[in-house]
């Protein structure tokens, strides 16, 4: 039903070029975030969605419907592609109450005035602000705030909720909540969700799959957690996780073709690869999750540089050689500044990427 | 004990001193100005004890009465004008409103070429004196029904333009409109620049039309700056003096202003006074409702998005059309009212507009060649010209370094200070002079400074009254500019040079200031150029020792001397162009970014 497709989108301001030559699939009932640093594309992809933003060249389908074709010269207004839009300020009118801001769209669409208002009550009483309705919006808090336009937003029953960056104007405990929220909304309405963040655990939580951009070219297109396990480079894989993967460049020698050894500062490690890698290769960059460095009785020699336990866990930075990894150590534990201790890498799905960053095969330690 | 310690921490802040100080200071300049005034409507005047058969000094009410209740009297002093005021004024309003307005929209909503010509040229009307356009009209629509020769329309085209179209109401009210309108267009396009792209945004996906959007969310949220332009503009037109002067006396249509001035300069003081207390309580009201009607339940702060780029209303084939019609009309505002002037003044009979009529003896002409002006020498020959520029210049430069200096030290102790009583009290004293019609407001010094009062002599016709006046009317401009600026500046800022130890001296001229930079030289810029251009504030308290431009052009225009006037007005608006010219690029500060009427 509400399928969004889009076909070799690019769009360039004056020079710059924001989004380069996208194509993803949306799928219906999808929950999509757009991730990625700040000026990567991904606000302007979504308005580009929306029908705010023209693409400069490229094809926007909408239900197999095409909403937008640079070829074809077509351009359907926005107000007919049945688009939900959350802003990122809200954007609510400041001299409307909030039942007037709820109600806004549903009299565009002609209702009878008692559906309307069952409708923004019914709008109201999901959104927890039944208590609000003759209240103008500058006498609301943040949160309140938040939760008319989602009100508001989803009031017509929209089949595609595009959605930018809207959490990031709360506090952090109150972004907690209504992400819960907004997985229980996508639930409860099975419209598609596409969603703009920059934080990665909000993309990790709450997406089906994470569009990850940069510099206007798509990364990886998966759900969370393959691209957290097998990202396709360097870059994803240090984007997604807290605290970040131990991205070693390693001194390399193929032993056979599903065999390495890897060598950086007192760390010496053979590996067994999943897939083949190239022959001749000399150097690899190893990619190790925190929680996958464990504290053993024998192994690489690490020296402690800081401890941090937040009691659940203690996030530690090892120091080998002239560099230190992130590990994350599970339980009630500390240790000392400068202690001496020995690591083992647990996972056998370590990331092994070229040289150049390109994800080759995942990996575990002989042993 | 307890309150001396409490008066000395009071004492520790500075802020505290400026504004105890200040308040002492406005409140003499203003509060007591008013209540001597009010006075002096119920008092017997010199010139008018003979006529009341009272001793002088003694109580009446035939002042009030003669105004308001008086069958003969009262129609032609007070109701008449009073209703040619309100008639010009909402005029005013309305052409201000619609002209910047819609030049607003194209502007900044549109595709419509050379935007930027077309904002910088609309500006221009609003830098030069608000008479400009007027006396331009007149040069132009005259006609002799009236006496004196033809304007240029009727010397070109042999058609008298008609009394209702060349004098009165109607080009009163369009003059004053296209002056205040680039003030709306300042207002409305500032609102339609900043405002939030989503807000019209979040409509257009709730399936809303444009034509509902532009009803229902543009315009109401343009709303607040369409009303205060309307009541900013109404005060303003309702004390404008020099524009009716030009455009009303040649047909005796008289406003409120104008009767004010004759009437306080013929022997009905009492009846002046009674006048100008009338014309404050209108302008006193008019503001106070605007700052009511600036409301606060619905806030209107737009967080400006980040969607900046709106869609552009495209104006397809009428784009060109549009284009030249809108810088044409802006040429003819801006720019011919300047030709108009220097083609004016070298003309030798006035009427007569071919070259061989041309003549620069009004310029450099010595008293013997200008036998046909009263032996007046040109005006670049001219000592008593010469005196009235060194007049303007000196009152200006005086007036801005005091209004300035003292406005932004208001401001700061008024932010500073904020919530206080004493911080509200000194906020609505200095602004209070912005509410008072010019021209009321110096029929109040006249009223207080004609006489000795206390230590302080008479001070009428000296220079000093001239440099006080100048300095409370204006200073609220630069004590608005100080506020909204100070607002925007963290006190930590100042606290963390507190914190160790720099003195307040050193805070405010190493810190304060230079972060402020370009709102304290607005802060000189608006009242050097108001009162540069300022003819109703001081006509009724200049002597000819103290002659000012101005004034030396009022009494040009009086006695008919056109080419004098012409060429003296060129000069006013040439001096206030270049110099805001001049300050907007080296410092960014320009009048047009300020309040200002």
């Amino acid at each position: 039903m509400a399928k969004i497709e889009l076909r070799n989108i690019t769009k360039k301001f004056g020079g710059f070029v924001a989004v380069d030559n996208l194509s993803i699939d949306i799928e219906e009932g999808d929950f999509i975030t757009l991730l990625g640093p700040s000026g990567c594309g991904k606000t302007t992809t979504l308005r580009q969605i929306a029908g705010l933003e023209t693409p400069t060249t490229g094809e926007i389908l909408i239900d197999g419907q095409v909403v937008f074709s640079s070829e074809k010269g077509i351009d359907v207004s926005p107000a007919k592609r049945n688009c939900g839009f959350l802003f990122q300020n809200y954007a609510l009118w400041p001299h409307m109450t909030v039942y007037q801001n709820i109600a806004f769209g549903l009299e565009n669409m002609k209702w009878p005035k008692d559906k309307i208002d069952a409708r923004v009550k019914e709008m109201l009483a999901l959104l927890k602000i039944e208590e609000f309705p003759d209240r103008y919006p500058a006498e609301l808090s943040g949160g309140q705030q938040q939760r008319v336009a989602i009100a508001r937003t989803l009031a017509p029953s929209p089949s595609i909720l595009l959605m930018d960056e809207p959490l990031s104007n709360l506090d952090a405990k109150l972004r907690l909540e209504m992400r819960t929220e907004l997985k229980r909304l996508h639930h409860e309405t099975g419209a598609t969700f596409v969603y703009v963040t920059h934080d990665q655990l909000e993309a990790m939580t709450l997406a089906t799959k994470i569009c990850l951009l940069k510099n206007g070219l798509l990364q990886q297109y998966a759900p969370p957690l393959t691209v957290y396990n097998t990202p396709n480079n360097t870059f994803v894989a240090d984007f997604v996780g807290n605290p970040s993967i131990n991205l070693i460049e390693c001194e390399a020698k193929v032993l056979g073709s599903n065999k390495v050894e890897l060598k950086h500062g007192s760390m010496d490690v053979t590996v067994t690869t999943d897939a083949p890698v190239p022959e001749g290769a000399q150097k690899f960059i190893l990619g190790i999750r925190p929680e996958h460095i464990a504290i053993a009785e024998t192994g690489i020699p690490v020296t402690v540089a800081s401890s941090l336990p937040s009691g659940m866990e203690t996030n530690l930075r090892l120091s080998i050689g002239d560099r230190e990894l992130n590990s994350v150590v599970f339980g009630s534990i500390d240790y000392k500044i400068g202690e001496k201790l020995n690591i083992a890498f647990t996972s056998k799905s370590l990331n092994l990427f070229g040289e150049n960053g390109e994800f080759l095969t995942t990996c575990g330690v002989e042993g | 004990m307890k309150v001396s310690f409490k008066l000395r921490s009071f004492l520790k802040k500075p802020q505290n001193i400026i504004l105890c100080i200040m308040f002492l200071f406005l409140a003499y300049l203003t509060l007591i100005p008013m209540i001597i005034m009010i006075k002096d409507t119920v008092t017997v005047h010199a010139s008018e004890a003979m006529r009341l058969k009272k001793p002088i000094g003694s109580f009446t009410l035939n002042h009030w009465f003669k105004v308001l209740f008086d069958k003969e009297n009262s129609w032609s002093i007070f109701y008449k004008p009073f209703i040619n005021s309100l008639i010009t004024s909402l005029g005013a309003c309305l052409i201000s409103l619609v002209v910047g307005g819609v030049y607003a929209w194209l502007i900044t909503r549109t595709n419509i070429k050379y935007k930027k010509a077309l904002s910088t040229l609309f500006i221009f009307p609003y830098i030069m004196p608000s008479w400009t356009l007027a006396l331009a009209w007149f040069n132009i629509f005259k006609n002799s029904l009236v006496g004196g020769t033809p304007g240029m329309f009727a010397s070109l085209t042999g058609i008298e333009p008609a009394n209702w179209f060349a004098y009165g109401a109607f080009p009163i009210a369009l003059v004053t409109g296209l002056h205040y309108a680039p003030f709306a267009y300042i207002n409305i396009g500032g609102i339609l620049r900043n405002m939030d792209a989503n807000l019209e945004e979040a409509a257009l996906m709730l399936k809303s039309t444009r034509s509902r959007i532009v009803r229902k969310i543009t315009i109401p949220m343009v709303l607040p700056a369409i009303l205060s332009t309307f009541l900013l503009v109404f005060s303003s037109a309702m004390s404008s003096f020099a524009v009716p002067t030009f455009l009303g006396l040649p047909v005796r249509y008289q406003v409120l202003t104008t009767q004010l001035y004759r009437t306080m300069n013929g022997s009905q003081k009492g009846q002046g006074y009674a006048m100008a207390l009338i014309m404050i309580i209108i302008g006193v009201g008019i503001l106070a409702f605007n700052q009511r009607m600036t409301g606060v339940r619905k806030n209107y702060t737009t967080i400006t998005g980040k969607s900046s780029n709106i869609a552009l209303v495209n104006l397809k084939k009428a784009r060109s059309v549009i284009s030249i019609i809108a810088i044409i009309l802006v040429l003819i505002v801006s720019v011919f009212p300047l030709i108009s002037f220097a083609l004016e003044s070298i003309i030798l009979r006035p009427g007569n507009y071919s070259p061989s009529n041309f003549t620069l003896q009004f310029w450099i002409g010595t008293s013997e060649q200008n036998k046909i002006a009263n032996s007046e020498p040109g005006i670049l020959l001219n000592p008593g010209l010469w005196r009235a520029l060194w007049n303007s210049i000196k009152l200006s430069v005086v007036c801005a370094f005091s209004a300035g200096t003292l406005g932004f030290l208001v401001g700061y102790a008024i932010v500073r200070a904020r919530g206080t009583k004493l911080s509200t009290a000194v906020d609505n004293l200095a602004f209070f002079p912005y509410l008072m019609p010019a021209m009321a407001f110096s029929a109040i010094y006249l009223s207080m400074f004609s006489v000795r009062r206390g230590i302080i002599p008479s001070l009428y016709g000296s220079f000093f009254i001239l440099v006080l006046i100048g300095t409370v009317k204006y200073m609220p401009f630069a004590s608005r500019a100080g506020i909204n600026s100070m607002m925007q500046l963290s006190n930590q800022i100042e606290e963390a040079g507190e914190i160790i130890g720099v003195s307040w001296w050193k805070r405010m001229t190493k810190l304060v200031v230079p972060i402020q930079k370009t709102s304290v030289i607005s802060g000189y810029l608006l009242p050097f150029i108001s009162c540069m251009r300022e003819l109703s504030l001081f006509v009724l308290l200049v002597t000819p020792q103290n002659r000012v431009l101005t004034t030396l052009l009022f009494q040009y225009n009086e006695k008919g001397w056109s080419q004098f006037s012409n060429g003296i007005n060129l000069l006013i608006v040439i001096i206030v162009i270049f110099v805001n010219t001049l300050v907007n690029k080296l410092t960014g500060a320009s009048i047009d970014k300020g309040i200002g009427g």
